[in-house]
């Protein structure tokens, strides 16, 4: 190995560890720079080993000072850990040694082999490694100037450690002191409630503390640096103000400094306030400061000239106001006293007040002074007074207690208003109001009033019958009347007054009532609200009248019109229906469109482990709530339901009230939320009587089902049920006839192909025939074509016509095939083939009579045809047809016994014999195809 | 027989990629994939992106010089590699070049990963990184320092040839540079990383270096004395015309003290005559001069797939995913290079080689090795199988 090779790695090791000056990165960037020369993954170090003896197991209590590259050794860093003494102890080596390395806190156990590298005393570096890296290099030689290096640079990043970390608690200290007292000073400042200015000699604002951007409108970013005067100095006081300020800024003296003076500043808004301000000077820095204690006095300015209004207003108040020391000497006497008692203000200062007593009441006015003297106040107090004239006057008193400056009572004042007129009135009131109580109580009309100004309400004895509420536990209350309404109403009723009073209009409403029984009440209310002269609302006056009775009736009426009509419309759809699933979901939507129903659903009972309840059709609010309801027809919590138990009893099921019915449990969160308020689940039978399903139908207020309701409910469930039945019959019906149909036509498909593979069996029999019948039967049909015959005519011609000589099948094959003439023996043997044809169709069910149509085509229009010697139209058409086509085609085609004939001369003999042998339609459609269609013999 | 786990297409066709996709995903359907394309390829990052997006594939990937693709370097088509349940991955750009900001990062992301590491001891973290990242070591370092051997540790550099900035990362919806792309593959038992090249000669120090700029060697400015020593042994001339052509044949080395090296190929030279390498190089770090480096083929690929053997057993019917270094290419010449491919192809008689021509590898020689940034290495590790 080279040596210039390991001093650059010495080198490199030497400025790594030279560059640092902390204790931590030292050891990890020591570390890293280990692992990268040697290969070794992972190593740690371990600052102080300590010379005890280790524990029995061989292992040392130490602080793991840093590691890389073993996750588990990594999270450990500055804890103390056990580790092998072994390991730790030692001189520098490099070794392999499983069971040593296992002791380590790694749980994967990856560590094979280590390089020890003690430091000086200071310590011991471990790198660990799975297997030992290859290396030419003596390494544990190699590190020792390193770990050398390493333990003076130890030494030397803690005694850094050690400064900078005095340095910093100093720093921290201090730093915290300082905070702390500017944290004082802030709070103290942030605190008062007087604003706290400091400018500078320049006049230009260095302290603005929150108070002062209360007073005076200014945040502390917008003011400072700014001059004083401009901005807080009104105009008038601006030339002194500097003046003044010139003068403090050399000698920190002025006429303003150490006083305190009332004034007014500017606001940021530009209005003037007043302020009391003391100013005191303080030089900072060798220039003089001005400190200003600023406090708004506005409040204090309100309340005395407030107090000189307040005289004016007694003075001249039409009441009498009298004030009074407390052994009953009157004090002061206003102009209203004067004119309500008859005596002047001269006449009754330093009067005894018993002057006003009637004779009959000698305990009131000592007893009225008594109570002021304890600080009481004396309100709307009704009694009796003596004018001068010696007139005896009702009177109201309000008297209150005058206090001093220490809050003792000194005295009082009393102010009397003559209540001769009111008094009158109430009388008549009085008679009136139980008149208005009989009249309420027959009209179940309450009335109430609000006045705004004190928020009182007051309701008549009617509103609290009407309400069920007890006066003597219940006063009358905006609670008490919200309380009352029935939730879904509180909006409307609240929107109706808030309107009513901004647009200044009454208001005339029908709203229900929730009883605490859940029963409910409908109301008409009607309020209006008054106002003073400056628009400001003063009292509300409203009547509630109990409409409940009427409103029934009206709404039972609604209710059976609408579910009349939502009864018809579903039959209708009953009647049109065509699909089952479209008929569900028509009478779900007639019913939620009509009936004014909140949901409607239809379920199917589902035979699965769950005996669930299947959802077909819906229609209404927020249907999404049966995506979400678990509804089966189980005996289980779920199948206690209304819809589980129709099912499972027969019965229909009525939640009158699902907020309160206990079997609604499992769902009643939901129901609610969509505002579903009853329910009525209606069983579905088929013809067994068996329920295959029900009808659920879900009102939006409690007890919306009432018994002609549910009649109606259950006749439609009835009409559902039937129609379902119906449909379901139709469908089946018409499968069946579609498989008739089918099937029909399938038999009938196979017999056709079944003749056809005879036909060909006996042309095969007959090579001279070969083909005959197929071309008979072309001829046929373009010859019943020609005539006009239908398609299903057609049909059969061409398939008698293709078996016409079926009857050959017994004729012996050398005698069909034979050429010569046949003796005569052989010729009746083929002239049994009709018979024999017949004979072997006659019990095929066709639908054609082609059975007929063979035995017949040897049969001539005159009767000179066999077998049977039939004449003319006894002869079937087909079989007139074919008899034309088969002595057409038997003269064109070659025969054992004779070659072809040609065309002309079976056209000839046709001709010759039309009207005699052949029927002359067929001859002269047969003809016109040959001659003008140009129609030929193929195949 | 399971479907598998790579393909490559070669062009760029959406209707066929959507059809692997689906078809993928019917099997897997938590799958996700690995795009790799070829720099010629980049203008189609939007489009695959796209096809994922559509076909709900969540996508991550990196645009690299080349592609290899069976035993060739490919220049176009598109690689994609499937997770058969898409791992932890997360984008991360504008990546800090100072070492308190590498230091951050690196927490940061020990964190994440460390809350998404599961019960198995065998994960892997494996890292695509934009070869212009100037700090990648140190970013390893730090990593290092997070996670330690909790995690293998595998990567390659993406980004074009020419070292022009260019966004190679990319996910679903973003594409960007300056950045790195970790995937954490677990179970995993990590990769290996081979070179073969051989021993250095000469020490020179690297006095001042600045990330991955040498501004001074011995002193004096880098690229002076680079020319001095390029000449004396080589008779060659390095100009800053022909500097990359030469510059791949002298790459330095930085010593360690296993004597092995960590190759540092110069790739540029700044302005201010300074060289600028993909990788750190530690201010004072040792440097020798690989001169025209003998690279031992051999030798470099029995010890990757020895290694890649006594990691994962046996390679024969496996999916591989290999980086090569294009550095590597430059200096071994195509052919040789392609050579290279073959064999390696031969001797692990793998169904699939998928991989890229990469700008500098992460990885290690042995497993639970301290992983380092190389330059000039082939790394390669088994795809989809714990």
């Amino acid at each position: 190995m080279e040596h210039g090779y390991i001093l650059s790695i010495l080198y490199e090791m030497a400025l790594v560890i030279g560059g640092e000056v902390s204790v931590k990165p030292l050891l990890i960037k020591t570390l890293q720079r280990l692992l990268y020369h040697t290969s070794f993954p992972a190593g740690f170090v371990c600052l102080g080993v300590p010379s005890s003896a280790a524990d029995a197991e061989g292992m040392l209590e130490v602080r793991l000072d840093a590691a890389v590259g073993d996750y588990e050794l990594a999270g450990l860093i500055g804890q103390t850990v056990r580790l092998p003494a072994q390991l730790l102890r030692g001189t520098a080596e490099r070794g392999e040694d499983a069971a040593l390395l296992a002791a380590l806190p790694d749980k994967v156990r990856r560590h094979k082999a280590y390089l020890r590298l003690p430091i000086d005393g200071q310590g011991v570096v471990v790198l660990l490694a799975p297997q030992l890296p290859d290396t030419d290099l003596p390494l544990t030689q190699l590190f020792q100037p390193v770990m050398a290096n390493l333990a003076k640079a130890i030494l030397l990043c803690r005694y850094h450690d050690a400064y900078a970390g005095g340095l910093i608690a100093a720093r921290d200290a201090s730093q915290l002191a300082l905070t702390a007292s500017e944290d004082k000073f802030r709070a103290i400042s942030a605190a008062a409630l007087d604003a706290l200015i400091m400018v500078d000699d320049s006049s230009a604002l260095v302290y603005w503390n929150p108070a002062a951007e209360r007073i005076l409108g200014y945040r502390a970013d917008e003011v400072l640096g700014k001059p004083l005067h401009q901005l807080l100095t009104p105009q008038r006081y601006q030339s002194n103000a500097v003046q003044g300020f010139n003068a403090f800024r050399s000698s920190g003296q002025g006429a303003v400094i150490g006083k305190t003076i009332e004034i007014e500043a500017l606001h940021k808004e530009g209005r003037e306030i007043p302020v009391e301000l003391s100013i005191s000077a303080l030089k900072l820095n060798g220039r003089w400061h001005a400190v200003g204690i600023l406090r708004d006095i506005s409040e204090r300015k309100h309340a005395e000239q407030e107090l000189r209004l307040l005289a004016a207003i007694v003075e001249s108040s039409d009441d009498a106001i009298v004030s009074k020391s407390l052994d009953g000497l009157i004090l002061s006497w206003n102009a209203g006293a004067e004119r309500l008692y008859g005596y002047s203000a001269a006449e009754m200062k330093g009067q005894p007040l018993s002057l006003l007593a009637p004779a009959d009441r000698p305990d009131e006015i000592p007893d009225m002074l008594a109570r002021i003297r304890r600080g009481e106040q004396i309100k709307r107090y009704e009694t009796v007074r003596l004018r001068k004239d010696g007139v005896q006057l009702p009177i109201s008193l309000t008297v209150s207690p005058l206090r001093d400056a220490a809050g003792q009572v000194v005295g009082s004042s009393a102010i009397g208003r003559d209540i001769t007129e009111r008094k009158q009135a109430e009388e008549e009131l009085r008679h009136s109001e139980t008149s208005l109580k009989e009249a309420e109580r027959i009209a179940l009309l309450g009335n109430w009033e609000l006045d705004l100004a004190t928020n009182v309400m007051s309701w008549s004895d009617e509103i609290y019958r009407i309400f069920e509420l007890d006066p003597k536990k219940f006063g009358a209350s905006y609670e008490a009347f919200l309380n009352a309404i029935y939730p879904d109403d509180r909006n409307l009723v609240n929107q109706a007054y808030t309107d009513s009073v901004k647009n200044r209009t009454p208001y005339d409403i029908v709203h229900r009532l929730l009883m605490p029984d859940g029963r409910v009440k409908y109301v008409n209310e009607r309020c209006e609200t008054f106002f003073n002269e400056d628009g400001k609302s003063l009292l509300s006056i409203g009547s509630v009248q109990d409409i409940t009775t009427r409103r029934l009736a009206e709404l039972g009426m609604q209710k059976s019109n609408r579910a009349l009509h939502a009864l018809s419309t579903c039959n209708v759809a009953l009647v049109r229906a065509t699909d089952e699933i479209q008929l569900l979901n028509d009478v779900c939507r007639i019913l939620v469109e009509i009936g004014g129903y909140r949901l409607v659903w239809v379920g199917f009972v589902e035979y699965d482990a769950g005996k669930s309840v299947r959802v077909l059709a819906r229609a209404g609010a927020h249907a999404d709530y049966l995506d979400h309801a678990r509804i089966t027809w189980g005996d289980t919590p779920e199948g206690q339901g209304p819809t589980g138990t129709a099912i499972r009893s027969g019965e229909f099921q009525v939640a009158q009230d699902i907020l309160h019915d206990p079997k609604y449990l499992p769902w009643r969160e939901q129901a609610n939320v969509r505002g579903y308020a009853s329910s009525i689940a209606i069983p579905l039978f088929d013809d067994n009587n068996r329920v295959f399903g029900a009808m659920n139908l879900y009102g939006r207020e409690p007890n919306a089902f009432d018994a002609d309701e549910i009649k109606l409910l259950q006749e439609l469930a009835r009409d559902l049920a039937f129609g379902i039945r119906v449909l379901r019959l139709r469908v089946e019906r018409d499968h069946l006839h579609e498989q008739q149909q089918h099937n029909d036509e399938t038999v009938k498909q196979a017999l056709v192909g079944t003749i056809q593979a005879i036909a060909v069996t006996v042309e095969k029999r007959d090579p001279y025939t070969a083909g005959h019948q197929r071309r008979v039967a072309n001829l046929s049909v373009a010859i019943a074509m020609e005539l006009g015959l239908s398609e299903d005519r057609i049909t059969g011609l061409r398939l008698g016509a293709t078996i016409h000589d079926i009857g050959k099948i017994y004729v012996p094959a050398e005698i069909l095939t034979r050429p010569g003439q046949l003796s005569p023996m052989e010729f009746e043997f083929i002239k049994s083939h009709p018979q024999v044809g017949y004979d072997i169709m006659k019990d095929v069910k066709l639908p054609w009579p082609v059975a007929e149509m063979i035995l017949q085509h040897h049969e001539r229009m005159d009767g000179s045809g066999y077998p049977r010697g039939l004449k003319g139209d006894a002869i079937l058409l087909e079989a007139r047809i074919l008899t034309v086509a088969d002595v057409t085609e038997a003269m064109m085609s070659h025969r054992p016994y004779r070659p072809a004939l040609g065309l002309e001369a079976a056209l000839a003999e046709i001709t010759q014999y039309r009207g005699i042998y052949y029927d002359p339609a067929v001859v002269d459609a047969c003809v016109h195809l040959f001659r003008d269609k140009g129609f030929s013999l193929s195949g | 027989m399971d479907s598998p786990g790579m393909h490559y297409f070669p062009s760029l066709d959406d209707a066929a990629v959507e059809s692997l996709l689906d078809a993928w995903r019917t099997a897997y359907p938590l799958m996700g994939v690995l795009a790799l394309l070829p720099e010629a390829e980049k203008g189609g990052v939007e489009r695959l992106q796209s096809v994922c997006t559509r076909r709900k594939v969540a996508l991550v990937g990196a645009v690299f010089p080349a592609l290899v693709e069976s035993g060739e370097f490919r220049t176009q088509g598109l690689w994609l590699l499937r997770f058969d349940s898409m791992p932890y991955v997360a984008l991360h750009e504008n990546l800090p070049h100072d070492a308190a900001g590498a230091a951050r990062v690196a927490e940061q992301i020990g964190n994440q990963i460390r809350a998404q590491i599961n019960e198995h001891p065998q994960v892997t973290l494996f890292l695509l990184f934009d070869a212009l990242v100037p700090n990648i070591s140190t970013l390893l370092d730090e990593l290092y320092l997070q996670l330690a051997n909790r995690v293998h540790y595998v990567g390659a550099n993406a980004g074009s040839e020419t070292f022009q900035p260019m966004p190679c990362l990319f996910d679903n919806a973003r594409v960007i540079q300056n950045g790195v792309l970790l995937m954490l593959l677990q179970p995993h038992l990590g990769a290996m990383l081979a070179h073969g090249y051989c021993a250095p000669a000469k020490m020179i120090s690297a006095t001042s270096t600045e990330g991955n700029r040498i501004r001074q060697i011995d002193w004096r400015p880098a690229f002076e004395v680079y020319q001095e020593l390029v000449r004396a042994q080589s008779s060659v001339e390095v100009t800053r015309e022909n500097f990359y052509q030469h510059a791949v044949h002298f790459p330095f080395g930085i010593i360690r003290a296993n004597h092995e090296v960590l190759v540092r190929i110069p790739v540029a030279l700044e302005e201010d005559g300074s060289l600028f390498c993909v990788g750190e190089v530690p201010a004072n770090a040792v440097l020798t001069l690989l001169e025209a480096p003998k690279i031992d083929s051999p030798h470099t690929l029995q010890t990757l797939v020895q290694g890649l053997t006594e990691l994962d057993g046996e390679l024969a019917g496996s999916e591989i995913l290999l980086f090569y270094c294009a550095g590597r290419r430059l200096h071994l010449g195509l052919a040789a290079a392609s050579n290279e491919l073959r064999q390696f192809d031969q001797l692990t008689r793998a169904t699939l080689i998928a991989g890229a021509l990469s700008l500098g590898e992460i990885g290690s020689s042995l497993q639970w090795g301290y992983p380092l940034f190389h330059n000039a290495t082939l790394v390669a590790t088994r795809w989809n199988k714990s």
